[in-house]
């Protein structure tokens, strides 16, 4: 089974908010001293998927990213943890495409790669949460998408089983290959990069391709990004006072109704 | 008359030709047990252990005939026992050979006789008490194994069946004597003062029985002692063997240095899975195990009732190498030196999950304590961290709790998600700056010392005031000093203890990098595991500091009257007790400045716990235990958190910010309602400086 995950390279969601920086375009996060920025967390969950299906039956998996220079770190990682091969789209013409031409210069790079047999991707990226380029990659591809995936139920090779995440529960779904998927942390734990393959990556060539390299026609952006702001969320605790747990539990319930809460 | 006595008297030629004849048996036997473990451990990795000879020779003495290590204040019982029994055998044994010298040497060669005269006396004298100390010996070994069955030793067959032999061999030696002595009448008798009472005893007996009683003896006597020298290399009695090899091959580099993995790069193996990825060293030093279980007196896992158990550990990696003896492993002998006896040859085991656990091999805090107590120097630690390696870095197999940590010291330079840029802050606390070492370079400047924090020292709360009030000591002594601030990160230490040696070697490789483009000179320390990383294994990297923990510092500058040390305090008069960090004390030695710099202190009124200095009681916090989940019932910390309650200090002196971390939640555990108070030496003195002067200055300014 050929598999091809989409990698985006994402600030550290971890970094705390009094930390996070940005760029004096006010369009990106810019990483701060010290904290690297990471894979992104549902397509390290998606790539942990891809490699245990091709523990199961063979094939390849692929890495894709799109991304700046540094990005190919998070390429890198995915090699590290067990990826066969591993590109990156790094035309600076691209970096500041919509969702739409980010999943029309992904779709281009998976054909030039070849055949598959299925995309994971993550089901969003923890910088701007949209969830939107894997629709447009799938449109652009002819495949069908389902999202956000939480389970791989059973799959024979050529269709998949799986539960896609609904309010309060799940679908089953099957769905024939070719096909693609927006996996959601629910999935896996994504395994600690083995040692052997963190040195494998250190020597790993990742080739970076131009937008020229995959034919694209450039397309002017249909949504643009004016600017990011940090909002730094401030927590308060307050003490329900009460000299027994039944004046405790009116007073809370009492507050709580003042709030608005109930 | 000149004294003297016949030689093989009573005994036919004929027996005494077979004597000769049989011994060829048993003398074959050993050479061909040494030779088949000389084999198996050169199956072992290429390791230098020849330099500096003399030295090595010199320490094989002091630790085997002097019984260095052997004897000790702390195993008086056991030195004893193998004092007699040693000097004991080896008199017997000078003085067969001695009669071997003169029967088939000197005489029928040389034709010359020494065995006569006062000589003969002297040996007669020497041969008791020779035979008496192997007795009084045996017996000791005996009464231990049977009756006083101390917690520490696991009785096996070879156990009891070697000293008893021995017992019986020296038993047989008086009777033999007692026999000729009733026999011939010997007019010198009295100088054998054991043998002469008994053969008083025996006089009245007809002599033909003499005689009769007098051959069967010697027969019977010649025979058990064959097959206790067939048996030896088979058995624990090999180990004045190994044990002398282990002595004399053992590794002198500092025992807080663990061996670096050269070029990683092209490693075609990390760490051990098999016996052959060990060292032919370490091969040959778990075959010095002779079960005396001083290695889990003070071995923390043992006294909690986990998994590991150092001496275990040794004998089971034995065991795996006897395994593979050929046709006599698996007979009494070598199994039975595994102290998990069983009969014929063990079944095939791998090394990780068959001979030892991955629970023990993760169970150890590489302490020391075994390696510190084990009388032939059996290094478990390095044993374990080969297994952690191998487990780490070809088998990505750890405690799952690991993996955050791993990640951590990766990407941000410190185990526990603290903001790198953050690392510094504490410095804010301060009425006067710390200096920055970036800054003092750009500035053209020097100072004497690099202040290393240290990753708990910098982001944990609890250890900044520990930081803080070092940096006051050293501001009020006027020490020149700077910290890396936020481009300082982990040592590397937690990473190679816990067998990530490639990341170690990245995180260590690093600071050395940056102190070196610093001209670092000195480093002093504010943590036991930077302190022994840095001065024992940052010159594998080409890092050559002179590092001084804070403990010794504050000492120092004590004695030099560079401190005023005030009597009021917060912990006016109180008791308190200090717990030596394995990493300060053990391995490095430091056991006495920080007791002395305690003791300057008007208001300190030091007690010590039973177990201190070189066999304190880890607190359960190194070798990335502080890191990892102690699920077990009896907690580490804990046990040593009621050994200081029970000193009834009201402070317990800690030095090492993991120890100090551990302690604390011992102590919470196990008396909630203690009040007793866990401060590192440097608050204890901070709290007793006189306003520091510069700060006074200042504020008049
Ligand atoms: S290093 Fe400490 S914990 Fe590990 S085996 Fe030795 S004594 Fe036990
Ligand atoms: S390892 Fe050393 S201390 Fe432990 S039982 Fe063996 S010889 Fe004794």
């Amino acid at each position: 089974m050929n598999i091809v995950v989409t990698i985006k390279q994402v600030a550290d969601p971890n970094i705390p908010p009094s930390h996070i920086q940005l760029d004096p375009s006010g369009k990106r996060i810019v990483s701060p001293f010290g904290i690297p920025p990471v894979m992104n967390g549902y397509d390290a969950n998606a790539l942990e998927e891809a490699l245990r299906l091709k523990e199961k039956h063979g094939g390849k998996v692929t890495a894709l990213g799109l991304g700046d220079d540094s990005s190919r770190e998070s390429l890198k990682r995915a090699i590290a943890m067990g990826a066969d091969t591993a590109m990156l789209i790094n035309d600076p013409d691209l970096l500041n495409a919509d969702s739409a031409g980010v999943g029309r210069a992904l779709a281009a790079a998976i054909r030039k790669i070849g055949s598959f047999d299925l995309i994971l991707c993550g089901r969003q990226a923890s910088d701007t949460d949209g969830g939107q380029v894997l629709h447009w990659l799938a449109e652009a591809l002819d495949v069908a998408a389902v999202t956000p995936v939480a389970k791989i139920e059973s799959d024979d090779g050529k269709q998949l089983t799986v539960h896609r995440l609904v309010e309060e529960g799940y679908q089953r779904l099957r769905v024939e290959l070719p096909a693609l998927l927006g996996v959601s942390s629910e999935i896996n734990e994504p395994r600690f990069p083995p040692m052997r393959g963190t040195m494998a990556a250190g020597r790993a060539m990742i080739p970076g391709w131009k937008a020229s390299d995959l034919g694209l026609q450039p397309s002017a952006a249909k949504v643009e990004l004016r600017n990011l702001q940090i909002q730094l969320r401030t927590s308060k605790a307050e003490l329900i006072a009460g000299s027994s747990p039944a004046e405790q539990g009116t007073a809370l319930a009492d507050k709580l109704h003042e709030l608005g809460f109930i | 008359m000149i004294p003297s006595r016949e030689i093989f008297f009573n005994i036919v030629p004929a027996g005494v030709i077979a004597a000769y004849v049989l011994m060829i048996i048993p003398i074959g036997l050993l050479a061909y047990g040494l030779a088949r473990r000389v084999r198996r451990w050169r199956l072992g990795q290429a390791e230098n252990r020849f330099d500096q000879m003399g030295h090595r020779i010199w320490n094989m003495v002091r630790m085997s005939v002097l019984h260095g290590r052997i004897v000790r204040t702390r195993n008086l019982y056991g030195g004893i026992m193998h004092a007699a029994i040693f000097t004991g055998f080896v008199t017997l044994l000078i003085g067969t050979l001695i009669v071997m010298v003169e029967t088939d040497f000197t005489v029928p060669l040389l034709g010359f006789s020494f065995f006569h005269g006062n000589f003969y006396l002297g040996f007669k004298l020497a041969m008791n008490v020779g035979g008496l100390l192997l007795i009084l010996g045996t017996s000791m070994a005996l009464y231990r194994r049977l009756v006083l069955r101390p917690a520490t030793q696991q009785t096996s067959g070879d156990d009891l069946l070697l000293p008893a032999t021995l017992l019986i061999l020296a038993v047989q030696g008086f009777v033999q004597q007692a026999l000729r002595l009733a026999m011939t009448q010997d007019p010198w008798a009295a100088w054998s003062f054991v043998s002469y009472p008994v053969a008083l005893a025996l006089q009245g007996l007809p002599m033909d029985v003499l005689a009769r009683l007098h051959q069967l003896n010697w027969t019977v006597h010649l025979v058990t002692a064959l097959v206790f020298i067939g048996y030896i290399a088979y058995s624990k009695m090999i180990h004045p063997f190994t044990a002398l090899a282990n002595v004399l091959m053992r590794r002198i580099r500092p025992r807080g240095e663990l061996n670096p993995i050269p070029n990683m790069e092209t490693a075609e193996n990390f760490g051990a899975s098999k016996l052959e990825h060990f060292s032919w060293a370490q091969l040959m030093s778990v075959d010095a195990c002779m079960h005396c279980g001083r290695c889990l007196e003070y071995c923390p896992t043992f006294n909690t009732g986990k998994a590991l158990r150092p001496r275990d550990l040794v004998l089971e990696i034995a065991g795996l190498q006897a395994d593979r003896g050929g046709i006599f492993s698996g007979v009494l002998g070598e199994e039975a030196n595994t102290g998990r006896f069983r009969w014929g040859r063990g079944g095939e085991r791998e090394l990780i999950g068959g001979a030892v656990s991955t629970e023990e091999i993760w169970d150890c805090t590489t302490c020391g304590a075994c390696m510190e107590q084990c009388p032939v120097f059996i290094e478990h630690v390095p044993l374990i961290v080969e297994m952690r390696r191998n487990l780490v870095m070809e088998q990505n197999s750890f405690p799952q709790e690991l993996a955050p940590i791993f990640t951590s010291l990766e990407r941000l330079g410190n185990p526990y998600q603290n903001v790198p840029a953050e690392r510094a802050d504490w410095t804010r606390k301060l009425e006067q700056p710390v200096r920055q070492m970036s800054e003092v370079v750009a500035a053209g400047e020097t100072v004497d010392y690099l202040f290393f924090v240290g990753c708990l020292g910098s982001f944990v709360a609890r250890n900044q005031k520990v930081t803080l009030a070092l940096t006051r000591i050293l501001q009020n002594a006027g020490i020149s000093f700077a910290i890396l601030g936020k481009e300082e990160s982990c040592n590397g230490d937690p990473a190679r203890r816990m067998g990530h040696e490639f990341l170690a070697q990245q995180l260590a490789m690093k600071m050395v990098d940056k102190m070196n483009a610093y001209n670092v000179k000195k480093v002093v320390t504010g943590c036991a595991h930077c302190f022994n990383a840095i001065k024992n294994e940052y010159p594998q990297l080409g890092g050559n500091y002179e590092v001084i923990h804070h403990t010794q510092l504050i000492d120092e500058l004590i004695a030099a009257g560079r401190l005023t040390l005030n009597e009021a305090s917060d912990i006016t008069q109180e008791k308190v007790t200090y717990h030596d960090p394995c990493y300060l004390g053990r391995y490095n030695g430091v056991v006495e400045e920080p007791r002395r710099a305690l003791k300057t202190i008007p208001i300190v009124n030091l007690t010590e716990m039973p177990r201190n200095r070189k066999h304190s009681f880890c607190c359960g916090g190194g070798g990335g235990k502080a890191m990892m989940k102690d699920q077990s019932a009896t907690r580490i910390n804990q046990t040593r958190a009621r050994e200081a309650l029970a000193t009834g200090a009201s402070v317990v002196a800690a030095s090492c910010p993991f120890c100090m971390g551990m302690l604390e939640d011992g102590i919470a555990a196990v008396d909630e309602k203690s009040g007793v108070r866990v401060l590192d030496i440097a608050e204890i003195v901070a709290s007793s400086l006189q306003a520091p002067a510069v700060t006074a200055q200042r504020e008049t300014v």
